[in-house]
C-alpha cells in the first residue's frame, strides 16, 4: 500500500505539489484580493459612511453614466493604441539595426537598456524638465534650432500633454520591445534572405514576406504584454501631470486612485478598478483570439 | 496542442545550446550589410539610436551639477559654475541611505522568494507533463495581467489585517503578483531547454528528480536563474504604486518613493532630485551593463514562450 | 471595505502564526519597530507628523516635551512634505481606519478635519476640558475650521495663506505703486513688461495645474470678487461674482497676456521658479517663497521683492486662501490624555514660537506674533498677521476631497478654453449639489 501511494505522489500528484506553494501565493495576494475588489464594487461604502450598504450593480449604472470614466477610458485606450505603436515601430527598427554585426554592438545594446533600467518615476521627473515651458531643453533646442517659432507649453495644452506621456513611455520601454523582436530576429535562417536576394526582391518585398512572417508570433506577444502594461499606465501620469490639465491626461489608474484613496468613496472606486479589469480581459482575450490562428496556441 | 508548443519551444532555445548555425548567418548578414546599406546611413541611425537612449540620462546628469538659481534659465546648457553640492546633500541626508538600504532589502528578499517558488514550479510546469499544465501557465500569465490599481486596494486591507503594513515583508508579498507569474515564465523556458537525456542519465544513476534537478538542471540553467533574478530584482527596485501605498513613513519606504517625496515644504529642490536620480541610475546602468547578455536571454526566453 | 468591525484577535493570531511560521528572515522582514522596552507607568505615544523642512526640528521639540513628561515616550513617524498632501492624506485615512489607535496624535491638512471628523476618527477635544478661554488664544478663522457640527475635532498648529509677491525694484523703477485692485495689477504689469528689455519677463504668476492649488487660487480670485463656494450649505460656485472671477482668470491668460499659458502646468514651485530668477513681475504664492528669495544660491532678487495682500475687484475685498497643517488626536487612541498632553504641547507658545523661528512657519497663537524677538528676527512673518487673520477657508465639509477634485476639473477645463466660464460653473455648481446632496 505505502508503495503505491508512493507511486501515485510521484506519478500523478508530484507535479501540483511543486505548484501548490506558487498557486496558493498567487491565489492569495492576487485572486483573493481581487474577489475581495469585486465585492465591495457591489456595496455603497466611504470612509465617510457609518456603514456599507449592499447596492447591487448601483456604482456600475452610476460609472456607465459618468463622463469622467469615459473620458479617462478613453484617454487610457489612445495612450495604449499610441504608445504601443511607436513602441513596436521603433523597437522594430532598433532591432534591425542590432541585428547586423558591427564593432561595440554591446555597447550600443547596453546604452538601448538604459532608459529601461531607470525608475519611471525619475524618468518621469527628468522628462517633465525637458518638456518644462520656460526652461526646458526641448523648447530651447526646437526654437533656437528655428523648427519651432515659439516656445510649445507641452504638458499645460490639453492637446499636447498627453503626447508628452506617451513619448515618455515610448522612450522607457521600446528597450523591451526592441529586445524580444532582436531575439525573433534572430531566429530567422539567413539562407531565407539569401534565398530571396537572388530571386531580386527588394527590401520591402523581404520585410513583407520573409521579416513579418517569420516573427509575426513574437510581435504578437510583444504587443500583448506592452498592451496589457501600457493600459494600466499610472506612475508617468501621476508624476507628470496627476490627470490635468482639463482631465486631459486622466487615465484609469490615476482616476481609481483619485476616487478611492483622496475622495475616499471605497465601494465606486473599485467599481472603477473592476471596469478597469474588466476592459483589459475583453482587451486580451481579443488579442489572444487573434494570436490563436497565428501563433496555433491556446 | 501541447506538442506543438513544445516543438517551437525546442527550436527556439536550440541556438543558444548550439551557436554555430547563427554565426555564420551572422557572418552573411555583415556582407549583406555592406553591399546593400550605405555604412554612413547604418551608422547614423546606430548615432540616432543612442542620442535616443542616453541623451535624456545625459541631460540630467548636466542638471545634476547646476546651481538652483540657474535651473530656471536656458542657456546656458551647461552648467556655468558646477557644482557637487547636489551630490553632498543627497549623500549627507540620512533619509537618503534608508531608502536604499529599504530598496536593496526589499528587491533581494523579493528576488529570493520568486526564485525559491518559481524554480519549483518553473520545472512543474517545464519539464512535467501532466493534466491541467497549458491551463495553469495561461493562468498565471493572466494573474500578471491583474490592473496593479484593481488588487491595491484589497491587498491594502489584507496587509492590515495581517499587521504587515509599514513592514518590508507587506512590500515583498505584494510584489510577488506581478515577479512571481514572470519569474515561473521564464523558468520554466529555461528548463525546457535543457536535454532531456541528461536528466535521464542523472536519475538513472538512482538520483531523485529533485535530485536531478538540483545537481543537472539547475546549473545549466544559471543563466536562465541569473536573468530572472536580474529581472525580478529591477522590476522590484523600480516599482512605485505599491510601496507608495504600503509604506508611509521612510522607516520602510523605497527610492522611488523617496524621490517622488524629495522636496521640503513646498519648495522642490530640482538640482538635489536630479542627483538623487543619476546615483539611484548607475547601479542599475552598471548592472544592466555587466549583465546585459543575460537579460536578452532572459527577455528573449520569457517573451517567445508566451 | 470600512474595517470597523474588524476582529483585532484574529489579526494578532493570525500574525502570531505568521511569525511562528516563519523562520529568521521572515522576522527580521516583519519588525517594524524595535520593541520600547518601557518601564512600569512608562507610556508610550505615537505622533505622526509631516516634515517640514530637511533639516527637521521635531525630535528636538519631542525630546524637550519627553523630559518634561518623564512618564510619557514618544515614537515619532515622518510624513512626507505638505506639497505630497495626496500621500500624507492615504496614509492618514487607511491609519486612522484601522482604529488600532495608531498614531495617537497627528498632523491633519485644515482641508480633511471635518472628514475625519464626520468619519468619527477624530476625537472631539471638549472632552479635556478645553473651551472658549483655551480657543480665544488662537486665530478665531482657525478654530472655525477645527470644528466640526459644533465639536473641537482638530487643534489649531501652523497657519499659511495665499499673497502676493512683487518685485519693488521694478515697480520703483517705473514709478509704480504696488497693486491695490486687479486693473492696477494689469496696469502695471503690462506697462513693465512693455518698458523692461526682457523677453523672459512674466507679468503675473499663478498655479493652475490641476491639483489642489488650483482651488487654493480659485477660491481667492472668487473671494476678491465676493463670492464664495457654499454660503451657508448652498452652493454659490456660480454666481455672477465666481463668473467674473473665472473670466478674469482666463483674461490674464489670454487677453491680458500677463501670465503665460504655462501657468496650466505650474504649482507652487514652478510658478516661484521664473519669480526668483528675476523673470516675474508679480508672484501669487505661500509665505515659503521668501526666505528662498532672500537666499544668493537660490534668488537673482534678494532684497527687490516687497508682498502684500492679494488685489481685489474693484467691488470686491482682498482674498487669501487659509492654508496650513493642524492636529488631531485619533479616537482609538489608548492613551488619549497623554496624546492630549502632547497635542497642547506642540501648539504651545513656546513650541510655537520655536518653529517659526527655526523654519518659518507661521504661528496661530495672536500673542506668538507680539514676540519681540520674533519681530526682530522674522518681519515677514509678523507683517502678514492681517492676511492670516482674514484668510478664507475653503468650504467645510466632509466631502471636500471630492468637492476638490471637481473644481479642479472644472476650472481646468474652463482655464484650457475647454468650457465657457459660465457653463463650467453651471456644471460644477451641479456636482457640488450631487455630492453634498
Amino acid at each position: 500500500m505505502m508503495a503505491h501511494a508512493r507511486q501515485f505522489i510521484r506519478q500523478y500528484a508530484f507535479p501540483y505539489l511543486l505548484l501548490a506553494p506558487s498557486l496558493l501565493a498567487i491565489g492569495l495576494i492576487a485572486l483573493y484580493p481581487f474577489l475581495q475588489t469585486i465585492w465591495t464594487s457591489l456595496h455603497r461604502a466611504s470612509l465617510i459612511l457609518p456603514d456599507s450598504t449592499f447596492i447591487g450593480l448601483g456604482n456600475f449604472r452610476r460609472l456607465i453614466q459618468d463622463d469622467g470614466f469615459w473620458n479617462a477610458w478613453t484617454n487610457t485606450v489612445y495612450f495604449t493604441v499610441v504608445t504601443v505603436l511607436f513602441e513596436t515601430i521603433l523597437g522594430f527598427a532598433i532591432a534591425t539595426a542590432l541585428n547586423r554585426d558591427f564593432r561595440g554592438r554591446g555597447l550600443v545594446r547596453a546604452a538601448v537598456l538604459i532608459p529601461w533600467a531607470i525608475p519611471t518615476v525619475v524618468s518621469s521627473r527628468l522628462w517633465g524638465l525637458i518638456f518644462n515651458t520656460d526652461a526646458g531643453l526641448a523648447n530651447y533646442l526646437l526654437t533656437s534650432t528655428r523648427i519651432m517659432s515659439a516656445d510649445q507649453n507641452w504638458l499645460g495644452n490639453p492637446g499636447l500633454a498627453i503626447n508628452v506621456a506617451a513619448i515618455v513611455d515610448i522612450w522607457k520601454t521600446t528597450p523591451f520591445m526592441a529586445l524580444i523582436l532582436l531575439a525573433g530576429l534572430q531566429t530567422i535562417p539567413g539562407e531565407l534572405y539569401e534565398a530571396a536576394a537572388i530571386d531580386g526582391a527588394s527590401f520591402l518585398d523581404r520585410l513583407l514576406h520573409i521579416t513579418l512572417p517569420m516573427i509575426a508570433p513574437v510581435l504578437l506577444v510583444a504587443m500583448l504584454l506592452r498592451t496589457l502594461d501600457a493600459f494600466r499606465v499610472f506612475d508617468v501620469i501621476y508624476v507628470m501631470t496627476g490627470g490635468g490639465p482639463a482631465d486631459s491626461t486622466e487615465v484609469l489608474s490615476t482616476l481609481t486612485y483619485k476616487v478611492f484613496f483622496s475622495a475616499t468613496q471605497f465601494g465606486y472606486g473599485s467599481a472603477l478598478a473592476v471596469a478597469m479589469f474588466v476592459s483589459v480581459l475583453l482587451l486580451s482575450a481579443g488579442f489572444l483570439f487573434f494570436l490563436r490562428d497565428k501563433l496555433e496556441v491556446g | 496542442m501541447a506538442t506543438q508548443t513544445d516543438t517551437r519551444l525546442t527550436s527556439t532555445a536550440r541556438p543558444r545550446l548550439v551557436p554555430a548555425p547563427a554565426e555564420s548567418g551572422r557572418v552573411r548578414s555583415r556582407r549583406r550589410t555592406k553591399r546593400l546599406l550605405g555604412s554612413w546611413l547604418f551608422w547614423l541611425a546606430i548615432g540616432l539610436i543612442v542620442i535616443w537612449s542616453v541623451g535624456p540620462f545625459l541631460w540630467v546628469v548636466i542638471t545634476s551639477f547646476k546651481l538652483d538659481r540657474d535651473l530656471a534659465t536656458l542657456p546656458p546648457i551647461l552648467p556655468s559654475e558646477p557644482t557637487w553640492s547636489h551630490y553632498v546633500n543627497i549623500v549627507s541626508g540620512r533619509p537618503f541611505y534608508r531608502y536604499i538600504l529599504n530598496s536593496l532589502i526589499v528587491s533581494v528578499a523579493t528576488t529570493i522568494v520568486c526564485l525559491l517558488l518559481g524554480t519549483i514550479a518553473g520545472y512543474a510546469l517545464g519539464r512535467l507533463t501532466f493534466p491541467g499544465r497549458v491551463p495553469i501557465l495561461l493562468g498565471v500569465l493572466a494573474v500578471s495581467m491583474f490592473p496593479q490599481i484593481s488588487v491595491v486596494a484589497s491587498i491594502y486591507t489584507m496587509l492590515q489585517q495581517l499587521g504587515l503594513l509599514n513592514t518590508y515583508a507587506g512590500l515583498v508579498i505584494p510584489y510577488n503578483t506581478f515577479a512571481l507569474p514572470l519569474a515561473i515564465w521564464i523558468l520554466a523556458s529555461f528548463f525546457r531547454g535543457v536535454p532531456a537525456e541528461l536528466e535521464q542519465a542523472s536519475q538513472t544513476d538512482g538520483s531523485t528528480r529533485l535530485g536531478a534537478l538540483v545537481r543537472v538542471i539547475l546549473p545549466l540553467s544559471a543563466p536562465g536563474l541569473f536573468t530572472t533574478a536580474i529581472l525580478v530584482f529591477i522590476t522590484a527596485w523600480n516599482e512605485f504604486l505599491f510601496a507608495l501605498t504600503y509604506t508611509s513613513s521612510i522607516e520602510h519606504q523605497t527610492i522611488p518613493v523617496g524621490i517622488a517625496l524629495l522636496p521640503a515644504m513646498y519648495a522642490i529642490p530640482w538640482g538635489d532630485i536630479a542627483a538623487a536620480s543619476v546615483i539611484v541610475t548607475m547601479p542599475l546602468v552598471i548592472l544592466v551593463l555587466i549583465c546585459q547578455r543575460w537579460i536578452v536571454r532572459g527577455l528573449t526566453a520569457g517573451a517567445l514562450k508566451g | 471595505m470600512s474595517n470597523r468591525n474588524l476582529p483585532s484577535r484574529s489579526a494578532l493570531s493570525r500574525r502570531t502564526a505568521l511569525k511562528a511560521g516563519g523562520a529568521g528572515i521572515a522576522s527580521i522582514l516583519l519588525s517594524r519597530q524595535a520593541p520600547a522596552v518601557i518601564a512600569q507607568d512608562q507610556v508610550e505615544i505615537s505622533f505622526a507628523g509631516i516634515r517640514i523642512f530637511g533639516d527637521d526640528p521635531m525630535p528636538a521639540l519631542l525630546a524637550q516635551f519627553e523630559e518634561e513628561n518623564s512618564n510619557i515616550t514618544v515614537r515619532y513617524i515622518e510624513l512626507p512634505t505638505p506639497n505630497n498632501s495626496t500621500e500624507i492624506h492615504q496614509y492618514l485615512v487607511t491609519s486612522l481606519n484601522a482604529q488600532n489607535g495608531e498614531p495617537d496624535v497627528f498632523t491633519q491638512d485644515i482641508i480633511w478635519i471635518a472628514e475625519f471628523g464626520a468619519a468619527g476618527l477624530s476625537a472631539p477635544l471638549e472632552q479635556f476640558g478645553v473651551g472658549e478661554t483655551e480657543t480665544a488664544e488662537y486665530f478665531p478663522g482657525l478654530i472655525e475650521a477645527c470644528t466640526y457640527q459644533d465639536q473641537l475635532v482638530g487643534w489649531p498648529w501652523f497657519v499659511d495663506a495665499g499673497f502676493l509677491y512683487y518685485r519693488s525694484d521694478l515697480l520703483d523703477a517705473h514709478g509704480l505703486d504696488a497693486p491695490a485692485t486687479w486693473d492696477d495689477l494689469i496696469g502695471a504689469a503690462t506697462e513693465v513688461m512693455a518698458a523692461e528689455e526682457n523677453p523672459e519677463l512674466l507679468g503675473f504668476l499663478w498655479q493652475a495645474r490641476q491639483a489642489e492649488v488650483l482651488v487654493c487660487d480659485w477660491v481667492e480670485f472668487l473671494g476678491s470678487a465676493g463670492g464664495r463656494v457654499l454660503t451657508e450649505g448652498e452652493v454659490t460656485v456660480n454666481s455672477e461674482a465666481a463668473v467674473s472671477a473665472l473670466q478674469l482668470m482666463q483674461d490674464l491668460i489670454y487677453t491680458h497676456q500677463i501670465t503665460p499659458e504655462a501657468v496650466l502646468t505650474y504649482d507652487e514651485e514652478p510658478s516661484r521658479l521664473p519669480f526668483t530668477a528675476g523673470n516675474g513681475v508679480f508672484l501669487r504664492n505661500w509665505s515659503y517663497v521668501y526666505a528662498i528669495a532672500q537666499n544668493p544660491d537660490e534668488s537673482r532678487v534678494v532684497d527687490q521683492i516687497g508682498y502684500q495682500p492679494l488685489p481685489m475687484f474693484a467691488d470686491g475685498e482682498n482674498a487669501a486662501t487659509l492654508g496650513g497643517y493642524q492636529f488631531g488626536l485619533n479616537a482609538t487612541s489608548a492613551h488619549p490624555e497623554e496624546a492630549f498632553q502632547l497635542l497642547q504641547f506642540l501648539s504651545g507658545p513656546e513650541a510655537q514660537k520655536t518653529l517659526a523661528l527655526q523654519v518659518g512657519v507661521a504661528p496661530t497663537r495672536q500673542a506668538v506674533y507680539e514676540d519681540a524677538e520674533l519681530g526682530e528676527q522674522n518681519p515677514f512673518m509678523v507683517g502678514l498677521r492681517d492676511v492670516f487673520t482674514g484668510a478664507i477657508p475653503r468650504p467645510v465639509h466632509p466631502a471636500y476631497p471630492q468637492i476638490s477634485l471637481a473644481i479642479q476639473s472644472a476650472i481646468s477645463g474652463a482655464l484650457t478654453n475647454q468650457t465657457p466660464p459660465q457653463e463650467a460653473l453651471d456644471s460644477l455648481a451641479e456636482e457640488i449639489t450631487f455630492i453634498i446632496g
